[in-house]
């Protein structure tokens, strides 16, 4: 029984091993960008518009409305790669309906690598936000003491962010796996439902805690003071 | 279970091309699209709400012109109903007058169809008058009217006075010509005599009479000398009958 797509492998040269989690990431990007490239091809301007064109919108604006209400007052800063994560997970678990494929997020390859994205993101756009120094010394407040947990805390909610995502849609494809050699008719496919739904939420999970981060190490913090004023 | 760092790495580049990709055929045209379709709807909005102005102050514009234009028709009005009665005044006048001087015509006309019929009814009586007066003397006496009508003038002759007389032979005296003698109708030899035998006596001379036949005299005898004049004409008795005549005729035009 395989956990992780990691274990089918297409093409193996020692170190260099072409696994299915590579394979059905190639055939998400080309999916989401072929399909985005014939959408955004003829875009327009005006008042009427395509349907698909109005589905693209209303994913996007949707996106960037809630990275406004999580903290983050210009959007389109972090849209590109806090949409991205979204769209990636979101379609990777949408394609699960799709028998015979399985999920690249139930990799811990891949979730490891998007967690670590999100934990180079994060002082990415807090040292651009907020400048170096500013940046460092989020990690000495209150005061230095809490240095060393605030290190932990970076590491452990990375760790986090990637088991979460892979013992979700593992664990999904799992139990579809199990149940499929139990009762073969109907009730994997209610649990494929389930899974699809799951899926979604993690998505949103995943992408909402990587803009929860990314706001918090932006936050410029203003004095007591101010902040009561304000 | 385990985290296969090759796929790792090639996950992370394949990630890293996504993001490259999304960025590049999804993001920037889709956003690109809300913006300029955005910014369009908001020159749309600010182009209404110029136009909306401009309307606005046309609609004012357009009400004030149309304020004055009622106010110069009023105007006009006025000055037309104005002259429209100053004309109607003045046609009147005009026609007032007309009517005046058509009346005035009307009457002149009548005065004159008055004379005429007066002129008319006057021989008329003269005429009727001799007739009976000729037929009365001539069945009373068996004289003709012309003998007694000579007689008449004789007699006049006869009856003369002083001042008169001299008038008649002074002027006799400087007419070297004939003396005219005028009737209605022809006289006998016999008459012209007994008249050039009234005329002798007078002047002391044989005069040289020339009669004449004159219609228009009706009945009467008209003697004249280098302008003088002297007549004898029934017209004489009948003006007393003709001014009662005028007087009646007076009385029906008014």
């Amino acid at each position: 029984m395989r956990l992780s797509p990691d274990e089918l492998i297409f093409l193996d040269y020692g170190f260099v091993k072409l696994n299915a989690t590579i394979v059905y990431t190639w055939g998400l990007m080309l999916i989401l960008v072929v399909g985005s490239m014939i959408i955004t091809r003829k875009l327009s301007v005006t008042q009427t518009r395509s349907r698909w064109q109005n589905l693209l919108e209303i994913l996007i604006t949707g996106i960037e409305k809630q990275i406004e209400e999580v903290g983050l007052p210009h959007p389109r800063k972090y849209i590109n790669f806090l949409g991205t994560l979204f769209l990636f997970i979101a379609s990777a678990s949408l394609f699960t309906i799709i028998p015979g494929y399985e999920p690249p997020t139930g990799s811990l390859s891949t979730t490891v690598t998007l967690a670590l994205g999100v934990f180079i993101a994060v002082p990415y756009f807090g040292i651009t936000e907020q400048g170096l120094g500013h940046y460092l010394k989020t990690y000495i407040k209150p005061t230095f003491i809490m240095l060393p947990f605030n290190l932990i805390s970076e590491l452990s909610r990375t760790l986090a962010l990637a088991v979460r995502l892979f013992g979700n849609m593992m664990s999904g494809a799992m139990i579809i796996g199990i149940l499929l050699t139990i009762s073969p008719f109907i009730f994997p496919i209610i649990m494929t439902m389930l899974g699809l739904l799951t899926g979604m939420v993690q998505a949103y999970i995943f992408s909402i805690l990587a803009a929860v981060y990314i706001a918090a190490a932006t936050r410029v913090r203003k004095p007591k003071a101010e902040t009561a004023k304000a | 279970m385990t985290i296969d760092w090759f796929t790792v790495i090639a996950q992370a580049v394949n990630f890293l091309v996504l993001l490259w990709l999304m960025k590049r055929f999804l993001y920037k045209p889709v956003l690109h699209a809300i913006d300029q379709r955005e910014k369009g709807i908001a020159e749309e909005l600010s182009k209404a709400e110029t136009q909306k102005g401009e309307a606005q102050k046309q609609k004012e514009e357009y009400d004030q012109k149309k304020e004055d234009l009622n106010r110069q028709s009023a105007v006009f009005l006025k000055k037309a109903q104005e002259d429209g009665q100053a004309e109607r005044q003045r046609l009147l006048e005009e026609a007032r007058d007309a009517a005046e001087v058509l009346s005035t015509k009307r009457h002149e006309a009548l005065v004159m169809e008055e004379k005429s019929l007066r002129n008319e009814v006057n021989q008329r009586i003269q005429k009727e008058a001799l007739a009976i007066a000729r037929k009365v003397l001539k069945d009373l006496a068996g004289a003709s009217l012309e003998e007694q009508m000579v007689g008449v003038f004789t007699q006049c002759l006869g009856n003369l006075d002083d001042m008169e007389i001299k008038t008649l032979t002074t002027a006799l005296k400087t007419q070297p010509g004939k003396i005219t003698l005028r009737t209605a109708f022809d006289i006998s030899r016999e008459l012209q005599i007994t008249i050039e035998d009234s005329i002798q006596k007078i002047v002391q001379r044989k005069p040289e009479v020339n009669f004449e036949a004159v219609p228009e005299l009706i009945s009467g005898i008209e003697l004249s000398v280098n302008g003088q004049k002297m007549s004898w004409s029934v017209a004489d008795y009948l003006s007393s009958l003709s001014e009662g005549f005028e007087d009646l005729l007076k009385v029906k035009v008014r």
